[in-house]
């Protein structure tokens, strides 16, 4: 079946504790002329799954600025969106899963509220 | 990469599942015995529109007997996905698994 209108998963259940191990790559985005810009589309990141016993990959646009977490510190995926990707062989299909996510934070914390930038005070000096 | 399998929210992935019939039973030829591995049955959900859902349940589950359109629900489901190829592309056809049905 195809289930079109998505899976959403749970993600405690599926992926349980993540620990966070490494920035795995950065997607640029391409120039019109199909070369590569400088310009970052997502950050990949590399975490540590417990009920999936290997490492997981998990996909966060460029909005969200770069997390530099210490190498296994638990982590939380904010609304994290499972999808396969298929690619024909020479006999079949193989599927391959992505999880692309709003962002990525320590456990426990909530998501950081948007803090309007603090221009410094112009009479300071 | 590879996932053994994904859990999804059963109330936001799939909604009210009822219960639509019965699907196939994998067989199998073991000792010169036929046993059955699984059985599935098809459901009709009303977010995944599209499809019937299919669901796998294994043999110590027996066999179960719903009126048609009676709301069920699944025990421990799971998805899992495979791929099938038309020419040259690739398609995903997700499967899912649960331990059991029960009513609603």
């Amino acid at each position: 079946m195809r289930l079109a209108q998505g899976i959403i998963i749970d993600k405690e259940k599926t992926f349980g504790l993540l620990k966070f191990s490494a920035l795995r790559r950065e997607v640029f985005l391409q120039n019109e002329d199909g070369t590569v810009s400088s310009e970052v589309k997502e950050r990949t990141y590399d975490l540590k799954s417990r009920e999936q016993g290997r490492m997981i990959q998990v996909s966060i646009p460029a909005s969200i600025p770069l997390k530099e977490f210490d190498y296994n510190a638990e982590v939380e995926m904010i609304n994290p969106v499972a999808d396969t990707v298929a690619n024909a062989t020479f006999r079949g299909a193989d599927v391959d899963w992505f999880i692309k996510a709003e962002d990525l934070v320590l456990k426990g914390q909530q998501k950081p509220p948007q803090k309007p930038k603090k221009e410094p005070a112009e009479d300071e000096k | 990469m590879e996932l053994k399998y994904v859990i999804p929210n059963m109330e936001q992935t799939f909604g009210n599942l009822e219960y639509a019939g019965e699907g196939k039973v994998e067989q199998r030829r073991i000792n010169g015995r036929m046993t059955t591995l699984s059985r599935s049955y098809n459901l009709y959900s009303d977010v995944q529109r599209a499809d019937d859902i299919e669901v796998i349940l294994p043999n110590e589950a027996g066999e179960k007997f719903f009126e048609h359109e009676e709301k069920v629900k699944l025990v421990n489901a799971r998805i899992t996905a495979e791929g099938y190829k038309i020419g040259d592309r690739g398609f995903t056809n997700y499967k899912l698994h649960a331990d059991d049905i029960v009513k609603a």
